[in-house]
């Protein structure tokens, strides 16, 4: 089972309470670059075009989800938030978050973990967040087992060399153009992209730049 | 090592002495710590209707001191969940002697979770109740928790099973679970842990006889 199938099978399941999307993850700690953060997520089935707002407006540290998970509250609804600043929330509705619920919990290694449930309209009876609840929890730790299970991208141990590489061609240099600004051999060039997509754990490289622009090496 | 205190050796002096130092602690965490007002004794020992001679207590010491504590219940006879917490079960009760209950959990503040990691002291108790159960033919355990330590549990691959819905119990979300374990369990309490060792001696030397039977 995928993540991506454990999040349609949580939506298929809840569903009749509104749920139409969820996030789940572990908390970077604060102040973390997108790159890390990014590692923290463990489920997401929400609009890309919201995931992408997020991520690059650095919301994780202004969102009061964020905080309230941090300090364990056990869950809660995003209607009972009192936040300073509630323009995240507005943004959420916009893209059709506008009701959400949060759970907290606490993994085996001791870090909070967040759960959120959200859609346009949704149950928020008592009866329906004890039963999301415990969806969560369940949810949550097979996640985590088969974060795991795979073997995470091995970003720390790109080469400068490698970086440089992957650098120049996501400026559209060819090989032999990055090879000369370098001062390589064009052999080599072709060397520093097939460790970096070794390393990153990509199919191709396309999808090595994609890893490398989401985990921040590129910008 | 887990020292086992059962009605087998309850009236033993020496287990006296051990069990009074039980009691105290339990009184530390329960009463004085967690606020259980119900339960305060002039005497600072903890000690309920269910201190019987079905229980097993397991005991976990550290230079004669007992620092760690847990107290198991067969199903067959009341306990708390049959007794007290009825309605955190909303269908059948467990009950068997294949179930027990695991209650009165409890370690000493200087040896409870430092850190990232589950404390060595939780880790023993937990492998305690592993290796005594699978050598004792029980193969599941009835807990009343906070909700916060469901996740933990199953991660530690016990099979957890929810008896209801979480509720609110003198302001803990608190629910009630059956937890079966195996040989997995074991494996993982141990890994984590960092050794191979036992944590219990073998049944059949054991104190804890009339077990089986």
């Amino acid at each position: 089972m995928s993540p991506s199938e454990i999040s349609a099978e949580i939506r298929r399941s809840t569903a009749d309470f509104g749920v139409e999307h969820l996030f789940a993850g572990t908390m970077p700690r604060p102040g973390a670059l997108p790159s890390e953060q990014s590692k923290h997520v463990l489920l997401a089935d929400l609009p890309p075009d919201w995931v992408e707002e997020y991520f690059r407006g650095g919301w994780l540290d202004r969102d009061p989800t964020i905080q309230r998970v941090r300090s364990l509250a056990p869950s809660f609804l995003w209607s009972e938030l009192e936040s300073g600043d509630d323009r995240l929330m507005g943004m959420a509705a916009e893209h059709g978050l506008k009701a959400g619920l949060t759970c907290s919990l606490l993994t085996l290694d001791n870090s909070c973990a967040g759960f959120s449930f959200t859609g346009a309209y949704m149950d928020t009876s008592p009866e329906t967040r004890r039963i999301l609840h415990l969806v969560s929890i369940f949810a949550i730790a097979r996640a985590l087992s088969l974060r795991n299970a795979a073997p995470s991208p091995d970003v720390g141990r790109l080469s400068l060399r490698e970086m440089e590489t992957l650098r120049w061609i996501a400026e559209g240099k060819t090989d032999w153009e990055t090879s000369m600004i370098l001062g390589v051999s064009e052999k080599s060039i072709e060397k520093f992209v097939s460790n970096a997509r070794r390393k990153l754990g990509a199919i191709n490289r396309a999808h090595a730049l994609s890893i490398a622009f989401r985990s921040g090496i590129i910008q | 090592m887990i020292t086992f205190i059962d009605a087998s050796n309850i009236h033993l002096p020496s287990s006296q002495a051990l069990m009074e130092q039980a009691y105290r602690l339990r009184h530390r965490v329960f009463v004085d710590e967690s606020g259980w007002e119900d339960l305060r004794r002039d005497d600072g020992l903890e000690i309920d209707q269910f201190d019987d001679g079905r229980a097993i207590h397991m005991l976990f010491l550290e230079e004669g001191q007992v620092v760690g504590y847990q107290r198991m219940l067969p199903t067959t006879a009341p306990h708390l969940l049959s007794e007290v917490l009825p309605e955190l079960c909303e269908g059948e009760r467990p009950c068997g002697p294949h179930v027990w209950e695991w209650t009165r959990y409890c370690v000493e503040k200087s040896h409870r979770e430092r850190g990232r990691k589950l404390s060595y002291t939780a880790n023993v108790l937990l492998s305690a109740i592993v290796e005594w159960g699978l050598e004792s033919g029980v193969s599941e355990i009835v807990i009343e928790m906070d909700t916060l330590w469901l996740l933990r549990l199953v991660q530690l691959h016990f099979r957890v099973t929810p008896l209801g819905f979480p509720k609110e119990i003198e302001g803990r979300d608190t629910i009630a679970v059956t937890a079966a374990f195996d040989g997995r369990t074991l494996k993982r309490l141990r890994e984590m842990r960092g050794d191979n060792a036992r944590v219990t001696a073998k049944q059949s030397s054991q104190a804890a006889g009339g077990l089986l039977s």
